[in-house]
Formats: structure tokens, sequence, C-alpha cells
């Protein structure tokens, strides 16, 4: 009994060395920030006790509710963008041979590693004041594009729209493997034409992906920095551009106030999260669990789509550098 | 004293008893099965004693030594998993020798034993194979040969056919039954399916809720269920709760007792014609003659040695066997039709059973005076079903569902669908049963 | 069925030429000598090129972007693998709260994550704000989606526990066992996840330009601050970096590949 009581203690000492490190990275990392930005949140900027100030400030003050509102509007027009495009991409990929898939998908995810401060640069290139395309259309006399100014809000929005076309392609895809063939045909035996298919039977059953997916591309959208600082610099009303320069700005910091905004921008993002989770399990109870789509997804992606629960499409964005 | 002795084990997972005081002794050399429903505590047993899950009482005793508190790999044991836990990154010949590794044989004798094992699972062709490569049936006699390299006290298999595919799980449950006998290997085999373990077993345990319910050879545990769970589990038994045998006439004589009968231990007569003399029984040796129906086709005997000289003969006896959860045994609550419903405070005996037909005015199945030794009951086809050389009648007896499969191409009495038929059964082919969790 | 086809075929080609392009020009752009008013550069140099090898300021970001990477991977590796392989072995019925933990960095935006780290370290006892510390513990947190995943699937593929039950029987202590049997087999997901989280971190500039931006320069930060002054030397930059990117993405697909015909089914 004696020896039985040693080996648990030892077990005990193993499993606490195995956990401790993780604990205290955890703890110090995520944590305490977090709860550090909370309770600054709750601070007046004097310091001081518990007061609400903070989010009253950030909802009422014009200024602030400008730059929530411009983020709120471009991350709306460029997911609602995305996910149309997307949706029509993805769902052509899925025609294409199995090889053919695969080296599009790889394509397409390639590019959403071209992201952050480097895509801003190449919108520089492409369309800025002395861009290629900008001095070509001028050449060629094209005034359709003469009033286009990529540092303007219809640029910003190009740009998102750019990054969130291989997220939307990537998150939508496998739901389209959800809706068997034999739908489709027994659809058509039943009398259904396929524009009434998709609209009886297709888009219900992938309806609940798409809103899922809407909601990352928001969240993406609305946390996205390094493009709109890298084109524009500090000069936007966009929130987290608001956040960055209330805590680390030049002139002045309110860093209290930074948080309250932060904490709103992180009750959106968690928020989008959670209803995409809510969306996958949808699908997943609509189509059999989308084993099929798993089994469709190219290799790299696969090892990162956990079994069971959400899959985490950041793997492939990289989109902390958006 | 035996070779290894389990006393009073207990194990409880969040609360609940998985395992409740366990005893059993076995003998060197035996061959044990551990026979349960899944959730029933046999996979933990194995565990247990295997040392890979902790005990929270009892004692475990092999070959003179108390191994309660000692780690897995101090213990001598070798186990065999149902999802073979093969290692991945190693060829078959590593694997097998992963073991002798560990116990620093040097590489000449690993290398000579490695080969015997090879050769004992008929795999020396497979030698430098990754385990990916393999079957199913190839991986798991990998995981057998390396079972075996440590030379254990005892082997343990946890299910290691049930994730096979049928036919491979017939062969490789005698290679392993042979094997056995050969070395004279003490092992305890845990399965949930009754034909794996009526064949290859010295002794069964019935498993359920944590308790060994019932122990005896095969041939015990399938003539002699002893609980109305055990009769539900082994074989086709039609298993009559307390109210339904109340409705029937000689098993209401005890009241508040179920009975399980065979199927095959009941015959079919024409309505109004009765056999006079009690059917020949089959006998066989080291079967109690009377607990053998007068037809032997799912018993155990014909069976094994068929599947000995390898026919794949089609096989009723173990499409019967393999289906242990069917609706013959299944327990009809329902209490309508009461027509055989006897009076109640009726008394019982063999007098009460002519006066409840009496009473029921159906003296046309009056059975012949003289034959005590049987029971008669009026009864209605309600299903035929071929099943080869069996054919299996699902009869209503007065509102119960039975079962009764007679040979294929045997005797004269064909009845169809719908047609009214009078059932024959031995009062000693009646297996009076005991209440569950006694 | 063939028009139809057709339609995707289209669809899918401007797709394509619509993602590609503003890669294809700054790759353009790299090589080009006088470009104006034109489809096609009109010259073509490797002047740019040379100049970035020389440039000292460059090649000390790409150091500094690698060993920041590099060393935050590393420790990730070092302390979830003993993490990951605890919970989901001995404590499954905790992995919830794991998962919870480590989702969060997924949910929640770098410049939130910033803020909070920001207050938390620019003063007080640990005032590390600014330094690489700082940066190494916010990159941890980072990759943690990234690298549990890829340590989870791997140990349930490998169906970790019933091994090392069978090693254990076989004789091999709890560590032998992990180091022969459960190491060699996880050891190509585990890369896949660490050149995934290195090449996510190595793209990185939020957390990186509000933790260190005015004391370290990564070359994420160096590209920043280049941007307005010479588009050929910057589209070099950008077109080397996404070069790597690229490398560390193929090695992905070809350990992906491994895994899917060597090791296991």
């Amino acid at each position: 009994m004696l020896k039985k009581h040693r080996i648990r203690i030892r077990r005990l000492l193993g499993f606490t060395l195995a956990l401790l490190p993780f604990a205290l990275l955890i703890a110090g990392f995520q944590l305490i920030p977090v709860t550090s930005m909370l309770i600054g949140s709750f601070t007046a900027d004097s310091g001081g006790g518990f007061t609400l100030q903070q989010y009253i400030t950030a909802l009422t003050n014009a200024f602030y509710l400008k730059a929530i509102q411009n983020s709120i509007f471009i991350s709306l027009f460029s997911s609602l963008a995305g996910i149309v495009i997307g949706a029509f991409a993805a769902y052509s990929i899925t025609r294409f041979s199995a090889a053919m898939r695969n080296r599009i998908l790889m394509l397409s995810n390639m590019t959403s590693n071209f992201a952050g401060i480097p895509l801003a640069f190449a919108y520089i290139i492409l369309l800025g004041n002395n861009g290629v395309f900008t001095l070509l259309f001028k050449e060629w006399g094209w005034d359709v594009f003469a009033g286009f100014n990529l540092y303007s809000w219809t640029g910003l929005t190009l740009v998102y729209v750019y990054f969130q076309i291989p997220l939307a392609i990537l998150l939508i895809y496998p739901s389209f493997y959800g809706i068997q063939e034999q739908w489709k045909e027994a659809s058509y035996l039943l009398g259904a034409s396929p524009a009434k298919f998709w609209r009886t039977v297709g888009l219900p059953c992938i309806a609940p992906a798409l809103l899922g997916t809407l909601g990352i591309l928001f969240a993406n959208a609305m946390g996205a920095y390094a493009t709109a600082y890298a084109l524009v610099g500090s000069n936007y009303n966009l929130l987290a551009i608001r956040i960055s320069s209330l805590v680390t700005g030049d002139v002045v910091t309110r860093p209290q106030l930074g948080s309250a905004l932060a904490v709103l921008l992180a009750a959106t993002s968690i928020a989008a999260v959670w209803i995409n989770s809510m969306m996958t399990r949808r699908v997943a109870a609509y189509t059999g669990n989308g084993n099929a789509a798993a089994a469709v997804k190219p290799s790299r992606r696969r090892l990162f789509s956990a079994s069971k629960g959400q899959s985490s499409p950041r793997t492939i964005t990289g989109g902390d550098s958006i | 004293m035996s070779y290894l002795q389990l006393n009073g084990l207990n194990k409880q997972f969040n609360g609940t008893n998985v395992l409740n005081n366990v005893h059993l002794e076995v003998a060197k050399g035996e061959m044990i099965t551990l026979l349960g429903p899944s959730g029933c505590g046999k996979s933990t047993l194995l565990r247990c004693i295997s040392g890979l899950t902790e005990l929270e009482q009892g004692s475990i005793i092999l070959e003179d030594q108390e191994i309660t508190a000692l780690a897995p790999r101090e213990r001598e044991v070798g186990m065999v998993f149902q999802s073979y836990a093969l290692f991945p990154n190693l060829t078959v010949s590593d694997n097998i020798g992963y073991g002798l590794k560990m116990k620093r044989m040097n590489k000449g004798d690993r290398t000579r034993k490695i080969n015997e094992l090879l050769e004992l699972v008929d795999l020396s062709d497979k030698a430098q194979a990754y385990p990916h490569t393999l079957s199913g049936g190839q991986q798991q006699r990998v995981a057998l040969a390396r079972s075996l390299a440590m030379q254990p006290k005892l082997m343990l298999l946890d299910e290691p056919l049930s994730a096979l595919d049928a036919k491979i799980r017939k062969s490789l449950r005698l290679q392993i039954r042979q094997l056995q006998r050969r070395m004279g290997m003490t092992m305890i085999f845990v399965t949930h399916d009754q034909e794996e373990a009526l064949m290859i077993s010295d002794r069964i345990c019935v498993m359920h809720n944590g308790r060994i319910v019932q122990e005896g050879s095969p041939e015990e545990i399938y003539s002699a269920p002893r609980t109305e769970f055990v009769a539900r589990f082994i074989g086709n038994y039609n298993v009559l709760g307390p109210q339904e045998a109340g409705r029937l006439e000689g098993l209401a004589a005890q009241p508040g007792i179920s009975y399980a009968l065979r199927p095959e231990s009941i015959t079919l007569l024409p309505v109004g014609e009765y056999a006079m003399t009690r059917p020949p029984s089959f006998s066989m040796p080291g079967y109690p003659s009377s607990s053998m129906s007068e037809y032997p086709s799912s018993g155990m005997p014909e069976r094994e040695s068929s599947e000995m000289l390898g026919h794949d003969s089609f096989g009723i006896g173990h499409d019967l066997a393999g289906m242990p959860e069917r609706d013959s045994s299944s327990e009809l609550g329902h209490d309508s039709a009461g027509m055989l419903r006897r009076e109640s405070g009726s008394r019982p005996g063999r007098e009460s059973v002519v006066r409840g037909y009496d009473l029921l005015g159906m003296s046309r199945h009056l059975p012949p005076a003289g034959d005590s030794a049987a029971l008669y009951w009026p009864g209605k086809v309600s299903s035929v079903m071929m099943l080869g050389n069996i054919v299996r009648y699902g009869i209503d007896v007065g509102g119960i569902p039975m079962t009764v499969d007679t040979l294929a191409g045997h005797g004269p009495f064909r009845p169809g669908e719908q047609s009214a038929v009078t059932l024959r059964i031995d009062r000693s082919q009646c297996i009076p049963l005991e209440k569950d969790g006694a | 069925m063939i028009r139809t086809m057709k339609y995707h075929h289209v669809l899918i080609s401007l797709l394509l030429l619509y993602l590609l392009m503003p890669l294809l020009v700054t790759g353009l752009y790299a090589f080009a000598g006088k470009w104006t008013n034109t489809l096609l550069p009109e010259t073509w140099t490797l002047e740019w090129f040379r100049q970035i090898a020389l440039d000292a300021r460059f090649l000390h970001a790409l150091w500094n972007s690698f060993w920041l990477c590099a060393v935050s991977v590393l420790l990730s590796l070092v302390i979830m693998l003993p993490t990951v392989f605890v919970v989901t072995v001995y404590f499954p019925r905790w992995e919830f709260l794991l998962k919870s933990t480590v989702v969060l960095p997924y949910a929640v935006p770098g410049i939130v994550a910033a803020v909070g780290l920001i207050r938390a370290y620019s003063s007080g006892p640990l005032a590390i704000s600014g330094t690489a510390y700082i940066l190494i513990g916010a990159y941890f947190v980072a990759i943690l989606p990234y690298m549990y995943q890829g340590l989870r699937n791997s140990l349930l593929t490998l169906n970790a526990s019933s091994l090392l039950d069978a090693a254990e029987m076989l004789g091999a202590s709890k560590l032998a066992a992990f180091r022969t049997v459960i190491l060699p087999n996880i050891m190509p997901g585990v890369t896949v996840s660490m050149l995934l989280s290195f090449s996510v971190l190595f793209g990185e500039f939020v957390l990186t330009n509000m933790l260190v931006g005015g004391q370290i320069e990564t070359v994420q930060i160096y590209l920043y601050k280049r941007l307005s002054e010479s588009g050929h030397l910057a589209s070099t930059m950008a077109i080397l970096y996404f070069t790597l990117i690229l490398i560390i993405s193929l090695g992905l697909t070809r350990i992906g590949q491994f895994m899917k015909k060597g090791i296991r089914l």
C-alpha cells in the first residue's frame, strides 16, 4: 500500500510539472492582461473607482461613435461582398476535378498569406497615385477610373474585400459537400429546376454555414489593423486604429478609453465566433457531420480541423497580420 | 491454491460501481471468457488485472505473488487490445521485439525470438512491413505475437476480435484457442459475443452490472442459464416473465417465476394431435441429456466440429447464436387476451392444468392421459422464416410471442402462416430462472 | 453541361487573376528597371535585390524576425507538448477548459490582446513592455490555437493512450513509452504545427508594432517603415517575404502528403 501511495504522489508531481509552465504563461500573458484591460475599461482617466464613463464616452462621443460606425460599415460591406463572391467561387470549385480543385484551393489559400503590410503595399503599386494601373488607365483614357482613390473608403473596402475572399472560399467550400448529388437528382425527378432546387433545398441547407462564415468575416474585418494602418496611417477613423492610437499614440493617450473600445471590439469578435460555431453545429446536424466535407479538404487544412467542434479558419489566413 | 486469484475487487467511476465485489479463481492453463454486454465491467476487470486501471479494493494474486500494487510492467501480464495498439512507427519485427528490447535482451537472442514468433503467427514474410500495410487480422496476430514474446504468466485479451470482419474473426478465434492449448497459456478473454465465448472457453463468466452473475462451462451456461439476464443474453431463449408464465398452463403452477424456453426444445403439432411418446432426446457425451433438445442443430458440438474441419458451412448455428438479442426473447408486457389466464387462487398441480383447459373450453388441446412430462399449449403461427437448415416460427401463444425452431425438412408437419398449432414442450425444458441481481 | 462548365472556368479564371494580380505586380516591380505607362516593365534589373542584400538594417530585421519567431515556436512546443499530452491522455474531461483557454486568442483580435498586454506590463513590477520578453509571451499566446490543434489531432489520430497502455504492458516505463512510441509518431504533425505557427508569426504586424514597434525592428516593421521610400525596394522585400512563406507552405504540404501515405493510414 505504501508503494501504491508513492506511485500516486510521483504521478501527481509529474502532472504538475507538465502543466505548471503552461498555467504560468497563460496567467501572465492572457489572464492578467485581459483582467487588467477589463479593470481599465471601468476606470476613469484620472484613476480611481469604478465608472461606466469610458463606455458612455465610447458610445456617445461623435468621434468614437463614428469610428465604430465606420468599422461596422466597412466590415459589413466587405464581408457581404466576400461571402457572395466566395460562395459562387466555392461552388464553381466543387465542379472541377479533384486535382484541379486542390490546385485552385492551394492558390487561393496561398494568397491569403498575402495580407497586412505587403498586401497594402501591393495595392499601392497597383492602384496608388502612381500605381501601374492608375497610370495605364490614364494613358488609355479610361475616365471611369479617374475618380478612383485608393486612399479613400472605396479603396480601403476594395483591399478588405481582397483578403475576405480566400477566407470565405475556405470556409464555405466544405459545406457544399454536405449537399449530396442525390438530393439534386431527387429534386429534378420530382420536377424541380436547378434554380428551384437551390432556392428550396440547397440554400436552406448551407444558409447556416453562410451566416456563420459571415460572422467570421465580419470579426476578421473589425479586427483588421495592419492593412488600414499601412494604407493611410492613423488618420483613418476606424475602431482598431482608434484603439491603437489611444493606447500607444504619440500625442495624447487615454488607455482607459482605449480599453473600453477594445472590450467592445473583443465582444463583437467573440460573438461572431460563437455564432459561427453554433451555425457549424447546425450544418453538421443537417448534413450528417460533414465528414464528406472534411475528406475533400487539402491535407494541411485537415490537420487543423478539429475532429469535432469548430475548425479554426485563421489557421490559414495569418489573420493576425491583416 | 489456484494460479490466479481475484479477491473482492471493487472499482468505482464517478460514483457508480463498475466492479462490484468480484471474486474469481483461475487455474493454470485455463481459458476463461468474461462475457457480457458493453458497460458490464468486463473490460474494466481486465484492465484492473493488468494494472492499467487502479483498484479501489481487493487483491490480485498471481502465482502466489500479490501483484495488486505493482505497476503494469512489473506484473508479467500480457495484453492484447481491441484496437491492436501496434506502434505505427515500427515494423512488424520491431513491434514484436519491443518488449524484449525494453528487457534489454541482446540483439541475437532477440532476432531469434522474433523469428520464432513470426513463424508461430505465420507472418514471416511480413517481418519488415509496417502495421498499416497489414490487414486487421494480420495486425492482431502481430499484437498477439508481441505479447507472447514476453512469455507472460497471464494473457489478457480485450475484445481482440471485435474490430475484424466475421470470417477472419472465426478463423482467428480458433487459432487463438489452439495456440492457448498448445502453449498451456492461461488466458482471460473478454468478449460480448456469446458464440465466441461458447466456442473457445474452458469456462465462461457472464458479467452484468459489475458482477459475475454466472460462471461455468460453456455447456452449463448454454443449457442452464441461472438468471433472466443470462437467459436473455445467451442464445435465442424464449424468456417468459412471471406475468407471462402465469398465463401458461403448467408454468403457472409456481407463480412469480420467470422461465427460459429454448426455441428448439418446443415441438409443433397439428391441433388435436399429440405425440404420445416423448421425442427421442439427443444425447451427447458431456451434455446432460435431459437438457438437450430433440435436435441438435443449434447446439454446440456440431457447429464446432464443422468449424474445426474448416468448412464454411452455411452457418445457421452461427446466425442463431450471433444474434443474441433477437425478438425471440423479447418480453411482451401486454396483458391482453387473457385466454389462458388462470382464475386466481387455483391450486397448483396437474389437476388444475386439466381444469384450466376445460374452463377455457379448449378440450381439443387436452393432452393425452399419461403424458405428464410434457406441456401442451395452443398457438397460432404468425410468421415463418427460413434460415437455411432451420425454419423459425413466430408463434402467438395466447398473446405471448414465442420462437420455435424446427429442422428444415424434418418431420411431416409444416404449418403455414395463420394456422393453428399445438406446442409441446417437456417440463424439464422449462428452465426456471432466478431474479437478476440475486 | 459543357456550357455550364465554361461558366465555372471563366469565373474561376477571373477569380484567380484577381487574387494573383497583386502578387504578380509586386513580383514584376521587384525586377523592374523603368516602368511607366506600359503593361510590362520596359527594362529589367536585379539592382533591388543587390541593394537589399547589402542593406544591413534589412538583414538585421530578418534576423530579429527569425529568432523571435523561432524562440516563440520552440517555447510553445516545449510547453504545449506536455500540457496537451497530459490533458488528452490523462484528463480528457478537463479538455474543454484547455480548449476554451486556447481558442481565446483566435476569437480576440490582436489589437485587443495588445491593449491588455500594454496595460499590464507598461509599468509596475514587471515593466517588460518594449522588450523581447513581452513579444515572445504575446507570440506564445497568439499561436496557441495552431499548436494545440496540431498536437491534439496528432495524439488523437495516434490513439495515444492505447499505445501507451500497450508499451507499458510490454515493460516500458512511462517516460520510455513516451519517447519510443508517442514522440516519433507525432513528430510529423508537430512539425506541421510548428511551421504553420512560424509562418503566422513571421507575418505578424499588430502585436509587434504595438508592443515593441519602437524598440525592435522585424521584417514587417521594417517593410512598413520603408513603404513610402522606395517602391522597388519594398516590393523586393515583400517578394522575399512571400517566397519564404511559400517555401514553408510547400514544406507543410509535403509533410502532409508524407503523413498520408507514410506512417499511418
